[in-house]
């Protein structure tokens, strides 16, 4: 990426070399020029990588059309929103028609509307035009949209797999009962066993009972701390 | 890079402080050299013995030239500026994940800089000779015209390079506003506008020597004041010539000895390709550390 010198080797896609001008970064911070407007800025980005003035012109069109940025498009960078600036940023990374996207934590300071539309966006692009996305992000329920993920803790992977298999993996019942007084939680292996506790108990103490899978926060937190032990 | 170097300009010329600042110091340069300095350096050239009705344009045309030197050095800080804030707020990675190499990128800010300062030196020069033209009815020759363009360019091009290397040492923001300020008033002193060079104590003078600075500033001052030194100097024995030559910044001397144009130019030269072998050592190494 011309970020860091390579120490050794090199970066392969598909068995080929990765040329710069097919990836796409998104960095974390934004890195668009202010004073200028979000249209200009993604024309200069794009100029520099040799694309021509009508292509580019077209280009942002399209990706203003998808990445709804009508409204914004021909403001100063530096009074759009938060969002806006974000999804500026991802259509500065696309605007070369890239084969790879790298997103650092891409949807940072986004709204829940529009993270999902970036990530509608984003998915259409990898299903429609084979664009390989890779990302990192905080937002563990992210990690459901990826086909391989890695989790990583002070540097060190601590998984990799699929989502599915990280389910496998890590994911365990947990039934939840609530007395009078209060609350108790148990971690059970399957349906047939969490009856058969429920049988055993005083029901007439029980006011609710719940039976719920791991979410993907207990999972990851089950990771790392199984990691760290 | 034709691309980035448009961009660093239009960044330049959206901020319109930048714009009005650029000729408010030219202006608030020259008016302090009008306010304070002018009358002291006529009364230095007649307290050596160059009584002549010419000592006035003399001095003008010193200091103008001078002032030249010092515009062209401090108007290319708007654009190193965006150079620091771009390194600062990261904007720069986005140019170095792109196909241009990272020499371009860094001379790009290089090639805008230098764009700037030339246009702005030479609206003063043109403001400057017109002056000269209405109080003094003294026209410049093409051939002066032509050298004191040239010595400009040249010297814009060697002050943008310094520049360039020490903005890539600064980290922040505000250590290169504080070095902005320190800038303007060392640069002054460095090319002897403010007091004549030789009114420094040796030491003093052996050391500015070597900044390129001083060079453009003294070969500049010999292009623009030949006529009326001659003027003056007819009526003068030719031992004395030195004098005012010497003491006014118009020849440099080295170790009590007087240095030819020629022998400045070839110094100038090996500044500029010394100042490019320090610049890609610094991108180099920089780029080595991953810092660029």
């Amino acid at each position: 990426m011309n970020l860091l010198e390579p120490s050794k080797g090199t970066v392969a896609m598909n068995g080929k070399k990765v040329l710069t001008e097919k990836i796409g970064f998104v960095f974390q911070e934004n890195t668009l020029d202010e004073e200028l407007t979000v249209y200009k800025n993604l024309i200069i980005r794009g100029k520099l990588y040799h694309i021509s003035k009508p292509i580019l012109q077209k280009k942002i069109s399209d990706l203003s059309k998808s990445l709804g940025m009508e409204n914004f498009l021909h403001q100063k960078y530096k009074v759009c929103s938060g969002g806006q600036k974000r999804i500026a940023t991802i259509a500065r990374a696309l605007v070369m028609d890239p084969e790879l996207i790298i997103m650092d934590e891409p949807t940072t300071a986004l709204d829940i509307e529009t993270r999902k539309k970036v990530w509608d966006f984003l998915l259409k692009l990898n299903k429609k035009k084979k664009i390989a996305i890779f990302f990192s992000s905080h937002y563990i329920e992210e990690a459901k949209v990826a086909t391989n993920l890695c989790i990583l803790k002070s540097g060190t992977i601590v998984f990799t797999g699929t989502y599915q298999e990280l389910i496998k993996k890590y994911s365990k019942k947990q039934l939840q009962i609530n007395y009078q007084n209060h609350t108790e939680k148990k971690e059970i292996t399957s349906t047939w066993k969490a009856l058969n506790y429920l049988e055993k108990l005083p029901w007439y103490k029980i006011n609710t009972f719940s039976l719920t899978n791991s979410n993907l926060e207990d999972i990851f937190l089950r990771i790392i701390h199984e990691n760290i032990n | 890079m034709k691309t980035l170097i448009n961009r660093h300009i239009k960044l330049f010329l959206k901020n319109p402080s930048n714009i009005i600042l650029s000729f408010l110091s030219s202006l608030v340069i020259l008016s302090l050299y009008f306010l304070f300095i002018r009358d002291f350096t006529i009364k230095a050239v007649e307290d050596y013995g160059f009584i002549s009705s010419y000592t006035s344009l003399f001095v003008d045309r010193l200091m103008t030239s001078g002032l030249l030197i010092v515009i062209g050095a401090t108007s290319t800080l708007s654009i190193i500026f965006i150079l620091i804030k771009d390194c600062c707020n990261n904007t720069i990675k986005d140019f170095l994940i792109t196909p241009l190499s990272k020499l371009k990128i860094i001379y790009s800010y290089f090639f805008a800089a230098l764009i700037i300062s030339t246009i702005i030196t030479f609206l003063v020069y043109i403001g400057i000779e017109l002056f000269f033209h209405i109080k003094y009815h003294d026209i410049a020759s093409s051939e002066m015209i032509l050298k004191s363009i040239s010595i400009i360019f040249f010297s814009n091009i060697i002050a943008t390079l310094i520049l360039i290397i020490i903005a890539l040492g600064i980290k922040t923001i505000t250590s290169f506003s504080t070095f902005e300020t320190l800038y303007g008033v060392v640069i002054g002193f460095f090319t002897g506008v403010y007091i004549p060079i030789g009114y420094y104590p040796n030491i003093i003078r052996n050391i500015f020597f070597y900044f390129p600075l001083c060079q453009t500033t003294s070969i500049l001052r010999n292009i623009e004041t030949t006529s009326i030194t001659k003027k003056i100097l007819a009526l003068y024995p030719k031992e004395q010539h030195s004098v005012l030559y010497e003491t006014f910044g118009i020849h440099l001397t080295f170790q009590e000895k007087s240095v030819t144009i020629t022998y400045q130019i070839k110094m100038l030269l090996v500044a500029l390709l010394l100042l490019n072998i320090i610049l890609l050592w610094i991108i180099y190494k920089k780029r080595k550390e991953g810092k660029i």
